[in-house]
């Protein structure tokens, strides 16, 4: 019986929001803590020390901003020098430092914590809400990423999630989780676009079901388009309606803007399901008579928020183009994200694909439902169904997710060119070996620097780190040829392993990610994680 | 419904079969199987011997087998589903392989063909290219037109360019065309 076995937690671990869901008496729960079924990923560094996550950690934003790290996700796994990462440190007002191997570092409250720890406070607290919900130690998970993370973000989230103790059984796309927790698993083939525009980013996937194996067939996305780019033409209007009742300016002025900036985003929400939506504002300047009222219709926004949503269009041709498909061959629309409650956008994907889209399951909160269903079907215990609920077991009809490769693979070569070793969209798990050959006499190690991308050119690709092949025989040069394999495991994580080609003599390969984390720094913070406090309140699960 | 006894038994003899086994016997079709059979019996066995059907079992053994036997079929699938590597793969045969070596697995792509995202549309332009080369021009503007149907890549562009320009290019068409 279910209930007598362990759940799984499946988990959404969003830029802007996270969720988690469990399969419990054979349906798919919503964990909640008091009337929250969605936590703000944001963490509050506290004066006295503590750190502070979720709703609460939210609110300080208006009051200490440089304190309080959001938005993290898009700094997990990366280099302090990548693109995302500078334009991050022009957006954000808490502090991006570089730490060692290129990691990133972030500064609140005095102290300097990575990005991984910081997504290991809000996995550690939606852990902490499950056990409080269920009433029981919770230890196995399936954590979802999005469908283009690279080899170091999924490393560097599985690493965030044993820190939050937690044991990642699987790493799921969250476009997959999304479509899994429709139920699209019966026996008609199906196409599906999963279309995700969240909080600060907007990404589409196109999934291919056949015979219940998933393949994501094509993925694309923006970085910085989202809901908080709406925020962001709500609280302009609230500041000008402000600067005109008041004839006070508060366009520079910052604090009044985080004031408002919160209401902004329930303004968004009611607009959502309402036609109008008011809201009274006391004390934007602080310490001053300066409430503000007031009101916006539907119809007032579009004009200002279409032109956003449009920019989703061109991002969802591209990917039909790269999955070679036309819009009516799209069988089924997946939303995920609260920005598709919004009727324009609703009405702009009907458009794009040409039907409705699904809109039965909570945008919010469908990846970690799916991410649920994923896990018990793993161990298992349940099937799920295309009602969303789950089955008994009987071995053999439950969804097999048969993912691929995102991004190629490649070694450095002569003259700065990539040798490619795993091409992109090739279905994992695989492996591919390649021959090191010494060069100079009684070489003791061979270093091979590794990229993900698609350019001819080296530098034009994502750094992963180097390999270091150590510990080889002493021979004249040439005579040392040592086999590499490189295998993409079910997780869609990198490992390497090598062999001396003459001796069959296992060699020693590490390798050193660019911007992760060794193993010692990985025991540093489980240590420093296990004294860090988190605060928590009841909770309960409730059906999704 | 395969029982977990069955399951057990169809990993280990396939991994018995690891150093022996063609690709065609590891997936269960023939040699003369078209792409759909091969597709039909990867995605058959997929559903049954991916490694997330032995995540009940728990680490051990048969964990290890499975993925081992998996990563092979999913190896034997690239492999058949590309028709040049087929073809590579069928000499590698004739010469007493099971298996086609990694350097010819890894073949390298080049920076055209490495734009194009959609496999099929990769196997139109390499297919269209090889065509080009032998003088195959008629051939080759199909195999071009039906890979743009699927991506309008700008290989697939400049290779249409090329066969438009081409002193016979037009006149090869236009025969077709009549005929």
């Amino acid at each position: 019986m279910a209930t007598e076995q362990e759940p799984v937690l499946g988990i959404d671990l969003g830029t802007t929001n996270s969720a988690c869901a469990v399969v419990r008496d054979g349906r798919a729960s919503v964990v909640r803590r008091g009337d929250d079924r969605i936590i703000p990923s944001v963490v509050a560094a506290m004066a006295d020390g503590r750190w502070m996550v979720g709703t609460r950690a939210k609110k300080r934003r208006s009051v200490d901003p440089t304190n309080v790290i959001y938005s993290s996700k898009r700094l997990i796994g990366r280099r302090f020098g990548s693109p995302e990462v500078v334009e991050m440190r022009q957006r954000v007002p808490y502090k991006i430092l570089e730490g060692k191997n290129e990691a990133i570092m972030i500064e609140a409250g005095g102290k300097v914590v990575s990005a991984v720890e910081v997504g290991a406070h809000v996995l550690t607290y939606l852990r902490q809400m499950a056990e409080e919900a269920l009433g029981r130690r919770v230890r196995r998970s399936v954590i979802a990423v999005p469908a283009n993370f690279t080899d170091s973000q999924r490393s560097a989230t599985r690493i965030a999630a044993r820190l939050a103790g937690l044991d990642v059984i699987r790493v799921i796309n969250e476009p997959t989780a999304a479509a899994l927790a429709y139920g699209y698993i019966e026996d008609t083939d199906r196409v599906i676009a999963v279309y995700d525009f969240g909080g600060g980013t907007f990404d589409v996937t196109i999934l291919q079901i056949t015979r219940n194996v998933f393949e994501v067939l094509a993925t694309s996305g923006e970085m910085f388009l989202g809901g908080d780019d709406i925020d962001e033409v709500i609280l302009r209007l609230m500041a000008n309606a402000f600067s005109q009742q008041r004839g006070v300016a508060v366009q520079d002025n910052p604090v009044a803007l985080e004031r408002l900036r919160a209401v902004a985003e329930q303004v968004k929400i009611q607009l959502s399901t309402q036609s109008s939506a008011s809201v009274h504002v006391e004390e934007v300047l602080p310490g001053q008579r300066s409430d503000l009222d007031f009101t916006l219709r539907e119809e007032d926004l579009q004009p200002y928020i279409e032109p956003i949503i449009r920019r989703t269009i061109p991002v969802c041709q591209d990917a039909l183009r790269c999955a070679g498909l036309s819009p009516h061959q799209v069988d089924e629309i997946v939303l995920v994200g609260g920005t598709t409650r919004l009727p324009l956008v609703r009405s702009i994907v009907e458009e794009t694909f040409g039907k409705k889209p699904q809109t039965s399951i909570n945008p919010m909160s469908v990846v970690a439902v799916g991410a649920a269903i994923q896990g018990a079907a793993l161990m298992g215990s349940l099937v799920p169904m295309a009602d969303g609920g789950v089955s008994a077991p009987t071995t053999g009809s439950s969804a097999v997710l048969l993912d691929v490769v995102p991004r190629s693979l490649g070694i450095h070569t002569l003259g700065g060119y990539v040798d490619f070793i795993i091409e992109r969209n090739s279905a994992i798990p695989l492996e591919q070996t390649r021959m090191f050959t010494t060069t100079t006499d009684n070489q003791r190690y061979v270093r091979i620097q590794v990229c993900q991308g698609e350019d001819e050119v080296f530098e034009n690709n994502l750094k992963l780190g180097e390999l270091v092949l150590s510990g080889l025989r002493d021979a004249p040069r040439g005579e040392v040829t040592v086999a590499v394999t490189f295998e993409i495991n079910a997780d869609g994580l990198l490992e390497v392993r090598a062999m001396d080609k003459e001796t069959g003599q296992q060699q020693v390969a590490s390798m050193r990610v660019l911007g992760g984390l060794d193993d010692q720094e990985i025991e540093q913070l489980a240590t420093r994680m296990a004294s860090a406090g988190i605060p928590s309140s009841g909770g309960t699960i409730v059906p999704r | 419904m395969a029982t977990p006894d069955d399951l057990r038994a169809h990993v280990l003899s396939l991994q018995e079969g690891l150093e022996r086994m063609t690709y065609y016997e590891f997936l269960g079709v023939r040699p003369s199987s078209d792409y759909v059979a091969i597709r039909d019996a990867y995605y058959d066995r997929a559903q049954r011997l991916h490694p997330d059907r032995f995540v009940s079992f728990g680490a051990g053994s048969l964990q290890r087998s499975a993925y081992t036997v998996y990563k092979r079929i999913s190896e034997a699938f690239s492999v058949l589903s590309d028709p040049q590597l087929r073809v590579a793969y069928d000499e590698a045969r004739l010469r007493g392989a099971h298996r086609l070596d990694d350097v010819a697995r890894a073949r390298r792509r080049s920076p055209q063909e490495r734009q194009i995202s959609n496999n099929f549309a990769r196997i139109y332009y390499r297919a269209a290219v090889g065509k080009l080369e032998r003088g195959l021009l008629r051939a080759a503007w199909i195999d071009t037109q039906l890979g743009l149907s699927l991506e309008d890549a700008p290989g697939l562009r400049e290779l249409e360019s090329r066969i438009l320009e081409d002193p016979e290019g037009p006149v090869a068409l236009q025969e077709e065309t009549i005929a």
